[in-house]
């Protein structure tokens, strides 16, 4: 499957703000998801959670996921990311999440008394749904 | 790839990118640089970079852009001043523009050489 860059048709999928899952793998092999916000900056995708969150420690112990994101106007139209989180960096100041809440909603994100952390995501193959 | 093979496909490749069509231009040069000699792979790659490159910053992936721009300039800098027919100074100086104006906020480059 081709690797970077995505081409227009699948970039113009993930640079909307748009319903996205994410599946991680739990200790026995089983999958986790999750319904997520995502910023894709072209290269990479950014997740953020909450640092209390299961799947953070999942790709802490295995960091192989894989991303769903579903076009919000029609979402058979689908593309699907498999890679790995390449970096977990603390989102102290929580400019991470502010990005994400103000793609997503507009408006900074509301809940500050956590800490979160952000991974970001290497994709190493792709996949579009329907075919173009 | 066959010496004339891959000198057809980087004519191709520069054509495509002279005309814009950078995404196309990337995947011709992107076969080239995979089947080039270990010592021609940097240069390869360099241009590869310069289509992603004026690609990402196109569709307004800034940080895509930048990334790409500083990879272009790292692989073809040992390059310079000429190689293959290219004029890889040329190109180094446009990538250095192109950095500086990514640099102020824009990503509205001026077309690669």
């Amino acid at each position: 499957m081709p690797r970077l860059p995505l081409p227009p048709e699948v970039d113009d999928l993930l640079r909307k703000p748009n319903p996205a899952v994410v599946a991680t793998l739990r200790p026995d092999g089983s999958p986790h998801t999750v319904a997520t916000w995502y910023l894709w900056d072209g290269e990479r995708l950014l997740l953020n959670m909450d640092e209390s969150r299961a799947r953070l420690e999942f790709v802490r112990r295995d960091p192989r996921v894989s991303v769903t994101v579903l076009d919000a106007e029609s979402w058979y139209r689908q593309v699907t990311l498999l890679g790995q989180v390449a970096e977990l960096v603390d989102d102290d100041d929580l400019a991470d999440i502010d990005r994400l809440s103000l793609h997503y909603g507009g408006e900074p994100f509301g809940h500050r008394e956590n800490r979160r952390v952000s991974a970001w995501v290497e994709v190493e193959s792709w996949h579009l749904w329907p075919r173009e | 790839m066959a010496p004339l093979a891959a000198r057809v496909s980087l004519e191709a490749g520069l054509d495509l990118i002279r005309r814009g069509e950078y995404f196309a231009a990337h995947e011709v040069l992107e076969d080239v640089w995979r089947a080039a000699e270990p010592a021609e792979r940097d240069f390869y790659q360099g241009l590869v970079h310069v289509a992603v490159a004026w690609y990402q910053a196109g569709r307004g992936n800034r940080v895509g852009a930048e990334r790409q721009l500083e990879k272009a300039a790292r692989r073809l800098g040992p390059y310079a001043p000429e190689h293959e027919g290219v004029d890889v100074a040329s190109i180094l100086e446009q990538l250095a523009a192109a950095q500086a104006i990514v640099e102020l906020g824009s990503l509205e480059l001026p077309p690669p050489p």
